[in-house]
């Protein structure tokens, strides 16, 4: 039976912190040297910035998928650092904030369910912590930042090379000025059980996050990582900007899962993507709900023969809301396979888009590849897009492309409400219905967490 | 009123379908063009309705590019798209299909699909099957896929005494034959037979 809530306000909440160093708006060339200075980093790193600057300057803006007219670049924080250092046990971070997680739940999580916590807060760590016998088995699970101070070799060999700052504009923008993140590396054979997670919030009007993670599963190794975010409502436009780069080697697995919900101001633009080798495996679980604008396609390589490739993603699109998500997958290689399953659901004039591409190369014989796309609408204002590209230079391959777009049936409706449920219960219970391939692959407490997300959105949503 | 337009190629045009007009559009494509063609097909007046069947027969180094564009602008509308493309050689057939529904076309009915059999090694495919729905009471589905032969599929009918060009054929008539059903005109359809017929024993002494 469902439960309802109906109370919006339990995540719109913020908390008053007071930043230790708040960039001036707007983005020049001797903010990022102040930014990589105040983070002593090393010179390679600090020209990979200027580099990146002057191509963000060059690229245009997209001028394909959602409006970004909104964006004012000179209207933004690019750079704020709570505490000076990212500090690694639970009683040193200060109380505001560990408020402010206390609303999200997030100790519980972490003491009950799982191993660590790279807690992001603004633009930086606050918290990590790691299990202690992940750490012997030579796990690395710190903030990108930490990554490049401890571990400069490895940072640099793998840093930029899935998703390089040339790839967009919003990449070169992230390469420029990024801040946060997770740095992971898992060595040979390792296997981490539980899902390691990340919270991300921002919490301070007009603040950009620029986060960037990069996670290197090394050969036959395996992790789930597990991206939340529940952000504060605020007046006036925020701009989160990631980038996420993967590099899964010969015989690994990597699921990186996201469940967001930005609030209704932010741009939500988002570059993933992850480079699979030999018989590796790479899944991406997207749930995108909340956001102004959300454009996010996670991405695979297939590099190496035998590579799998899979990416789920549901979005919500509410109110003037633009989900413009999906999904791209590129075979390089003979005998690979991947999977995409979009759904999508679109409420009260939002508007939500499938945005794929499947490319094979010539050479890359006996692939395999199905693409799925559903769209649900719930009425008459919303509207529903499906962009999928097929791009096949091989003869021997197989590809399956499909997609259904429909509304919330009479038929299903009358028979709930004939069962005693109210109209708005019924509407919830189906697209619940509707969801659920997707949610029950999310780890227990966040499945939990996503039904009643949905359940939020859908109150008010009849009548 | 229902008509049936026979066509050779995919032509550049702008169709407006107004009130209760029914039309059939049949393609049989052997010839290629340069560059990319672009046909619209617009269901202005209530309770039109378009049914396009395209059968794509690629043949040496031709290349088969169109935009097809779907607009829905009246309620109760149907344009439903069926095309099927055999490449040999280094044919290419790359097909867009955009399709629209626009907010006041209620109760409209959409179908978009592309399926491809690539019989050569240099054959390729490129499909983009985009759809853009403004309203909800809508029926609207695509469906693309690009793959050779069937191994088995060839392997049972060798085993049943055919030629490898036999059981080619077979299976690419098998392949049109899904599609022909649709088509009314039994001349039409023959001639539909005929051309896969000798497009595949042009194709086995080249």
């Amino acid at each position: 039976m469902l439960t309802q809530t109906g109370d919006n306000t339990a995540f719109s909440f913020r908390t008053k912190t007071k930043s230790f160093f708040t960039s001036q708006k707007g983005l020049n060339a001797d903010l990022i040297r102040e930014i990589s200075r105040q983070k002593s980093e090393p010179e390679w790193m600090l020209n990979f910035r200027l580099r990146a600057y002057e191509i963000f300057l060059t690229k245009k803006m997209p001028n394909w998928g959602a409006n970004l007219t909104g964006i004012d670049f000179d209207n933004i924080h690019y750079y704020v650092r709570p505490q000076d250092k990212a500090k690694r046990s639970w009683d040193d971070v200060p109380p505001e904030i560990k408020d402010t997680f206390d609303k999200l739940g997030i100790p519980e999580a972490e003491r009950k369910f799982l191993a660590g916590t790279g807690a992001q807060f603004e633009s930086e760590m606050v918290y990590h912590s790691l299990a202690e016998n992940l750490a012997k088995q030579g796990v690395i699970f710190e903030s990108t930042d930490d990554g490049l101070k401890n571990h400069p070799e490895l940072f640099k060999k793998y840093f930029g090379t899935v998703v390089p700052p040339g790839d967009n504009k919003f990449a070169a923008l992230n390469s420029a000025v990024w801040s946060g993140g997770s740095f992971i590396y898992v060595p040979k054979n390792v296997h981490i059980e539980l899902p390691l997670q990340a919270y991300f919030r921002i919490n301070i009007e007009n603040m950009g996050q620029f986060e960037r993670t990069l996670i290197i599963a090394d050969e036959g190794s395996s992790i789930h990582y597990v991206e939340g975010c529940t952000a504060p409502t605020y007046s006036s436009d925020s701009l989160h900007s990631a980038v996420v780069e993967i590099i899964v080697k010969k015989g690994a697995r990597v699921q990186y899962t996201t469940i967001q919900n930005w609030s209704g101001n932010v741009y939500n633009l988002v570059t993933k993507r992850a480079m699979a080798y030999e018989n590796a495996e790479m899944v991406w679980l997207d749930c995108n709900l909340g956001s102004k604008v959300t454009m996010k396609y996670p991405s695979i390589i297939l590099r190496e023969r035998g590579a799998k490739g899979e990416i789920q993603s549901l979005a919500f699109a509410s109110k003037g809301q633009h989900q413009d998500a999906g999904g791209k997958v590129i075979h390089l290689a003979p005998d690979t396979s991947s999977t995409i399953i979009s759904k999508s659901i679109s409420k009260n004039g939002g508007r939500s888009t499938y945005r794929g591409l499947v490319k094979v190369i010539k050479g890359a014989k006996n692939v395999k590849t199905r693409v799925v796309c559903d769209a649900l609408m719930l009425d008459p204002a919303s509207r529903s897009d499906t962009y999928p590209t097929m791009d096949i230079k091989e003869e021997d391959v197989a590809i399956a492309h499909e997609a259904t777009v429909a509304s919330i049936g009479e038929d299903e409706l009358f028979y709930l409400m004939s069962r005693g449920l109210a109209e708005e219960q019924a509407a919830t219970l189906i697209v619940n219905g509707f969801a659920n391939p997707i949610v029950r692959q999310l780890p227990m407490e966040y499945a939990v967490e996503l039904n009643r997300l949905l359940a939020l959105e859908m109150t008010g949503s009849v009548g | 009123m229902k008509k049936i337009l026979f066509l050779n190629t995919i032509p550049n045009k702008t169709i407006v379908l107004k009130n209760n007009e029914e039309l059939t559009i049949v393609g049989l494509i052997t010839n290629g063009w340069e560059g990319i063609r672009h046909l619209t097909i617009k269901a202005m007046g209530r309770g039109a309705a378009c049914k396009c069947i395209f059968f794509i027969l690629g043949t040496n180094n031709s290349s088969y590019s169109a935009k097809i564009e779907a607009i829905h602008a009246a309620p109760q509308t149907q344009i439903k798209a069926r095309i099927r493309s055999v490449l040999t050689d280094k044919s290419s057939c790359g097909i867009e299909g955009a399709w629209s529904i626009e907010k006041k076309a209620s109760g409209a009915d959409t179908y978009f699909a592309h399926h491809t059999l690539l019989l050569s090694q240099g054959a390729s495919a490129k499909t983009a099957p985009f759809l853009e729905i403004k309203t909800d009471d809508v029926k609207a589905g695509h469906a693309a896929s690009v793959g050779k032969v069937d191994g088995d599929a060839l392997f049972y009918l060798l085993s049943r005494g055919l030629s490898e060009q036999q059981a080619r054929a077979l299976l690419v008539q098998g392949f049109f034959e899904t599609e022909l059903a649709a088509i009314e005109n039994e001349k039409i359809k023959d001639t539909i037979r005929v051309a896969v017929t000798t497009f595949l024993s042009k194709e086995k002494h080249e």
